[in-house]
């Protein structure tokens, strides 16, 4: 297996590492080839393994409207309505590549789900969502884990410029 | 009415909501997301606003009518129907529900009653043009059909 093999078969987000100081680091080349010798076998091409990608989102119309903007990317969508069952998804052994994390819900909030999820050890990159654009809410967030706050509505553009940022594929469906 | 001239009229009535500020520009990211393959995606959107805004108004109305008003129960709702609007593109709703979860913050009854009927005005001004607007998508969508056929 060459090197150009390798990289070109880029692991999931869930394979990055915080480092001390919370910066989120690539795989160690060791993790990249582990990964390209387990995973990789029969994939013709990086961009035909689909990314998944979790909506933690209580509103229906919001997720409705996601929905639709993934469905034209290679992308696999999942939806939680509150931050528990997105914390039950993962207890359950769902992984993810990126999450996209809604502020307010009811049961639990978007903020304890992720503080959760990172206690977890969950090292996936989780976006905040919100209406409210304060920087207190994105603060509250940074320190709680998450690596991006984003405004809400997202757009087309918005969600293919994260998806783009954390390596996931966009080749369209 | 031959096809063109109706989805002229759909074309004029869409634009005249936007000069009149019931809807921003998200409305129009959610009409770039309808096509062949998803060709009522926007009618089932408006569909879903219409019937989550109508359940949250009740709530809010019962809610503002106990002698001892819950201002969380009340900017919950309120936040609730200010993220569809927003999802939606209905602009002056979304407005509403802004300055509804002020009046929210400083617990301030008058304020939340005079907000939650700036809302409603609001809502049917907007649910009106929206049962135009699908109702001449629907006969477009119809004559389109008939002629296919």
């Amino acid at each position: 297996m060459n090197s150009m093999h390798i990289l070109l078969h880029q692991p999931p987000m869930c394979f990055y590492r915080h480092s001390s100081t919370s910066i989120l680091c690539p795989p160690t080349p060791l993790a990249r080839i582990w990964f390209s010798l387990h995973h990789d076998s029969g994939r013709a091409s990086m961009g035909s393994t689909r990314r998944r990608v979790l909506l933690v989102e209580d509103v229906e119309i919001n997720r409705v409207v996601v929905r639709r903007l993934v469905s034209e990317l290679n992308v696999m969508l999942e939806e939680a309505e509150n931050g528990k069952i997105a914390v039950d998804f993962i207890k359950q052994g769902r992984t993810y590549d990126l999450i996209f994390m809604d502020k307010e819900m009811p049961v639990m909030n978007g903020l304890e789900a992720t503080k959760q999820l990172r206690s977890l050890g969950v090292t996936t990159p989780i976006i905040a969502l919100s209406g409210d654009c304060l920087p207190c809410d994105r603060d509250l967030f940074i320190h709680a884990g998450a690596n991006a706050f984003q405004a809400k509505p997202l757009s087309k553009i918005e969600l293919v410029r994260i998806l783009t940022e954390y390596g996931l594929s966009i080749s369209h469906a | 009415m031959a096809a063109t001239a109706l989805k002229e009229q759909l074309n004029g009535l869409v634009n005249s909501m936007f000069a009149e500020g019931l809807l921003d520009e998200q409305f129009q990211q959610l009409q770039m997301l309808q096509d062949g393959s998803n060709p009522g995606f926007v009618a089932e959107v408006v569909t879903l606003f219409c019937e989550d805004s109508e359940r949250i108004l009740a709530d809010l109305t019962k809610l503002m009518d106990q002698a001892v008003v819950d201002y969380s129960k009340v900017d919950a709702y309120v936040h609730q129907l200010k993220g569809s609007s927003s999802s939606v593109g209905t602009q002056n709703v979304k407005l509403a529900c802004i300055q509804f979860r002020q009046f929210c913050e400083e617990n301030n009854q008058e304020g939340c009653m005079r907000a939650l009927n700036v809302v409603k005005h609001e809502y049917y001004h907007l649910r009106s043009k929206f049962e135009t607007m699908l109702q001449l998508e629907n006969r477009i969508q119809a004559y389109e059909t008939k002629q296919q056929n």
